[in-house]
């Protein structure tokens, strides 16, 4: 949105105020007050109120002393003493009484249905109801005869149906001759309503933030509206792109006129609602319910956490590119005045456009590659960092997990994550054998390729060898076959009745099949197997990489190493090695860096096989011998609980290490040198 | 080692001049051809295996030995019965999508980056490094529930792969911008002086002189999706109709699968890896400039 118009610079006569600038901030701050006083009124008086939920209270009491609820609890012997119940509180929380209460419940629930009223914060599933009513009874109280039953509901005359409904159902279950035997029923028991016991209160955002949100934004608009002259610049800190609308500057007043009516309907619409549920991540749970007729499942969904997580961040940077296009406008604002007190012509939509292609080139080239990495990569790596101050985990699909933000407790419990199971290690300790690995493997994967690369691409170069290009060719051939196809084709190669093990056995050489990568006394085996196997996937890439570079080092200087009489090695040492090093230095480093995240080849191989005894487990997921820090992240993502939020932790871990290599390592390197050298 | 480092400086020590010049030569040489050849082998053997063990009929299991007992293409002509046309479909399209997509978002992106010169360029440019060091697997999580409310995944994955695929391709743009590096800038401010505009110097003047750098990221862009198995992987998520071809063979070698599937594993990666192979050996010659230049401009 920055249209910046280069040939405008100082120097331009500016409007002059008729007021002096105090007047205008003056003005600003009243209407600042107007802003407040609108927003509070329409706080108080306009907007819906919102309640608390009221309660209300129902009681039942038993009319025979001999026959309450106690009397029949404690009796003696018979099915009571076989269903093991003890307390009233019983008779609701275990099965089958509270089944036939939660059936209860689902009927209203299937009531509430076919009245259609509107489902939402008045949904009746049963699993919330049960949440919403309280049970009481006196339990010191022998002579026992009041149940009390609390229902908490949005609508007070709600709550008296249910709570009436619920007695009768209780009474009926307590009276239930077949259910609960017993002396007969003298006089029946008797439904009393005593009324709200909680009268709903106001709740709601509350009007004093509201008004303080307001005043800041009214703050904003009129203190930079104070400072703009002229009426038009004025205008359009209210209506954005007014002052290039009123100038005949259509495209540009249009584009900002119209980004304004999107932020603010979304943010009205959606922005507000997100930005609220940020805090606590949603915490209104998804309730099933089968009704007992038919067996349907009513399914309620309540917050997201994981949208309200997405869409807060969104909301969030939208309000950063609101306040910098909001920002822009003034500025465009001011610098079309300027334009036009010189006296000079403004440009024109068409003018615009065109400079999108010549001059402003490079942001239309850039638009669409910048759009994907902000949405597709900056995005996602925001959100995942956030997600390590969360407990989320659950799986992918789950729209039903509500999760919750946590703070630093992740990266507190680094050292104490340990998993169920006598001696197994903390996450920290797995973690740290894991980087270990890691580094050694990037180490070795990377200098083994380097130096038997340039070894064979220096064979192939020598002079004498015929048939170059043949050589160079089959072993190119090989970077073309995808590496899925050739790394699992060799790892079944090594299986335990793989073509090696065959091999070896027809030959006589060894008597049972090795188990190259299952082996877990012999984490090496598998490890170095892996390391030789890769130097046969990265050998092609390292010769075709050096071989250009080696024909690049002048021949004089070889010439004159071999008049002052060194020989091939010292050549090799002097010449040829530091000179490589030198114009591959970046390559060895992001090979590094790049080895260490190097999926494909450990997880096609082994897997990460084989398994790592004794190794913390992130809710299931166990760690392997050869497994990469960037594997073991892949599958503790892929498997198990689904630890997202150590998954996420692993991965800032991963990217300090690697950032903090690349750190060190690049501002040392010697070919670190000036782009525009090359031009 | 050392004596093929005395070979390759091509020349001749002075201390081996009682060996007699011709001699040395030859008894090295000989034993870098020796060494190419055992190399040439070991390079090509899994490759032989495989074609030769899509051939076997016999048994659809591992066995130990290599040559079939009874030839036949059953192995071929069952996979199309099997779920492999789909997943080889779905391949091809998102393969062939990403490379043509791919290919327009890294050249803008260089070339951008070589030949402007404004404010947020160096700040861009290191942004992009820092990005780069993120396990980009762990923007999965997330891609996948949205692609998923989207509606883009499973069954749907292709187009939900080649969005993931293409959209942050702007960060691979190192080669290219090393390319348009080299291409002098005169040649621009000549054009410019003769009237043409920025756009017009990119399709009139670079585009034309660039065509290694772009046959080279078709190709890497082509590569990229046929052989991916991660973001495939999260996509699909085991719905078989949203797979490509390295996870759906994949799935093959699973335990409960291999023994009935292996030969069958050969013959489908025979014809993954035949076409793509072909088509690699055909630009070969940019592939090897592409990457030459890669590493040395880092």
């Amino acid at each position: 949105m920055s249209m910046t118009n280069q040939d405008i610079e100082t120097g331009a006569r500016t409007p002059q105020r008729k007021l002096p600038l105090v007047v205008h901030i003056l003005l600003a701050q009243a209407a600042v007050l107007l802003c407040c006083l609108i927003t509070w009124y329409l706080c108080e008086n306009v907007v819906p109120k919102q309640y608390s939920d009221a309660t209300y209270r129902t009681e039942l009491v038993m009319m025979d002393n001999n026959y309450n609820a106690m009397g029949y609890l404690k009796g003696e012997g018979g099915k009571i003493a076989a269903l093991q119940y003890n307390k009233v509180s019983d008779v609701i929380t275990k099965k089958p009484f509270y089944q036939e209460i939660v059936d209860e419940m689902g009927l209203l629930h299937a009531d509430e249905l076919q009245a259609g009223r509107p489902l939402g914060e008045q949904d009746l599933t049963a699993g919330r109801l049960m949440d919403r009513v309280k049970w009481g009874y006196d339990e010191a109280d022998t002579t026992g005869r009041t149940i009390t039953i609390d229902v908490t509901y949005a609508d007070p005359a709600e709550a008296e149906i249910i709570g009436n409904r619920l007695a009768e159902k209780l009474n009926g279950i307590l009276t239930d001759k077949s259910k609960l035997p017993g002396p007969p029923i003298n006089q029946p028991n008797r439904i009393e309503h005593t009324g709200l016991i909680q009268e709903p209160v106001r709740t709601g955002p509350n009007t004093l933030v509201w008004v303080i949100i307001a005043g800041l934004i009214a703050e904003g608009i009129f203190l930079t509206m104070a400072f703009q002259t002229g009426w038009k610049n004025k205008v359009t800190c209210i209506l954005m792109g007014f002052a290039n609308l009123s100038r005949g500057q259509v495209l540009r007043g249009l584009l900002f006129f119209l980004f304004e009516v999107v932020a603010v309907g979304y943010m009205i619409g959606w922005g507000v609602g997100w930005l609220q549920k940020l805090p606590t991540l949603g915490t209104v749970k998804t309730e099933h319910y089968a009704l007992k007729a038919g067996g349907q499942e009513i399914v309620t969904y309540g917050d997201d956490s994981f949208k309200i997580l997405l869409y807060g961040v969104l909301t969030i940077f939208f309000i950063g590119a609101i306040i910098y296009t909001y920002y822009q406008n003034v500025k465009q604002g001011r610098l079309a005045a300027k334009i036009e007190a010189r006296g000079k012509k403004l440009k024109s939509g068409r003018e615009d456009l065109r400079s999108l292609v010549d001059d402003q080139f490079h942001k239309t080239l850039l638009a669409l590659p910048v759009t994907g990495i902000i949405l597709f990569t900056v995005m996602p790596i925001i959100f995942m960092v956030l997600v390590a101050f969360t407990n989320y985990s659950g799986p992918l699909d789950g729209k039903e997990n509500l999760f919750s933000w946590v703070g630093l407790d992740n990266f507190n419990q680094l050292l104490t994550w340990t998993s169920a199971g006598s001696g197994n290690k903390t996450f920290m300790a797995t973690f740290g054998e894991i980087l270990a690995w890691t580094l050694i493997w990037a180490f070795f994967a990377t200098f083994t390729n380097y130096f038997l690369g340039m070894f064979v691409a220096m064979a192939i170069n020598k002079k004498g060898i015929k048939l170059k290009k043949m050589w160079r060719t089959i072993l190119v051939m090989t970077i073309a076959i995808p590496q899925f196809i050739s790394l699992l084709y060799v790892s079944k190669m090594f299986d335990k009745n793989g073509i090696i093990n065959s091999f070896l056995i027809n030959m006589g050489w060894i008597k049972d099949p090795i188990e190259f990568f299952g082996d877990v006394s012999r984490p090496w085996l598998a490890r170095v197997t892996v390391i030789v196997i890769n130097i046969w996937i990265g050998i092609p890439y390292l010769m075709l990489i050096t071989t250009g570079i080696l024909m690049n080092i002048p021949a004089d200087l070889y010439e004159s190493a071999r008049i002052d009489g060194a020989n091939p090695w010292q050549q090799y040492t002097r010449i040829t090695l530091p000179y490589m090093l030198f114009v591959t230095g970046p390559y060895l480093l992001t090979s590094f860096t790049g080895n260490m995240n190097n999926f494909n080849v450990i997880y096609l191989l082994t897997g990460g096989a084989p398994t790592k005894l004794g190794a913390y487990s992130a809710g299931g997921v166990s760690a392997g011998q050869t497994d990469l820090l960037i594997t073991w992240l892949f599958n503790i993502t892929q498997g198990g609980d689904h630890l997202y939020y150590q998954a996420s932790v692993v991965g800032i871990l991963v990217f300090v290490v690697v950032a903090l290599i690349t750190l060190l390592v690049y501002s040392r390197l010697p070919s670190n040198k000036n782009e525009e050298d090359f031009q | 080692m050392s004596n093929a480092m005395t070979n390759a400086a091509s020349s001749q020590p002075k201390m081996k001049q009682h060996m007699g010049l011709k001699a040395s030569r030859t008894i090295g040489n000989t034993m870098i051809y020796v060494l190419l050849t055992v190399i040439s082998i070991i390079w090509l053997i899994p490759f032989v295996f495989i074609v030769l063990q899509s051939f076997r009929v016999e048994s659809t299991h591992q066995v130990g030995y290599v040559i079939p007992q009874v030839w036949g293409l059953k192995n071929y002509t069952e996979l199309f019965n099997s779920n492999f046309p789909r997943w080889y479909v779905n391949t091809f399209i998102s393969a062939l999508a990403t490379c043509i997509l791919q290919t327009i978002i890294v050249l803008c992106m260089s070339y951008t980056l070589s030949r402007f010169r404004f404010k947020m360029r160096k700040p861009l440019m290191k942004f992009m490094l820092i990005l780069g060091l993120f396990p980009g697997m762990l923007s999965m999580i997330i891609l996948y529930r949205v692609l998923k409310d989207l509606g883009l995944t499973q069954a749907n994955a292709v187009p939900g792969l080649i969005l993931v695929y293409v959209a942050s391709s702007g960060m691979g743009y190192y080669v290219s911008k090393g390319f348009f590096d080299t291409i002098p800038k005169s040649l621009d401010e000549a054009a410019r002086i003769d009237g043409a505009n920025r756009a017009q110097v990119l399709y009139k003047i670079i585009l034309p002189l660039s065509k290694p750098i772009v046959i080279y990221t078709l190709l890497t862009a082509f590569m990229g999706p046929w052989g991916d198995y991660v973001f495939a992987r999260y996509i699909s998520n085991n719905t078989a109709a949203g797979m490509n071809v390295a996870v759906g063979l994949y799935g093959w070698l699973s335990q409960d699968q291999i023994d009935k599937k292996y030969t069958m594993f050969c013959a489908g990666g025979v014809l993954v890896a035949v076409p793509v192979t072909v088509l690699f050996m055909c630009l070969q010659r940019y592939y090897v400039e592409g990457v030459t230049g890669g590493a040395v401009k880092g």
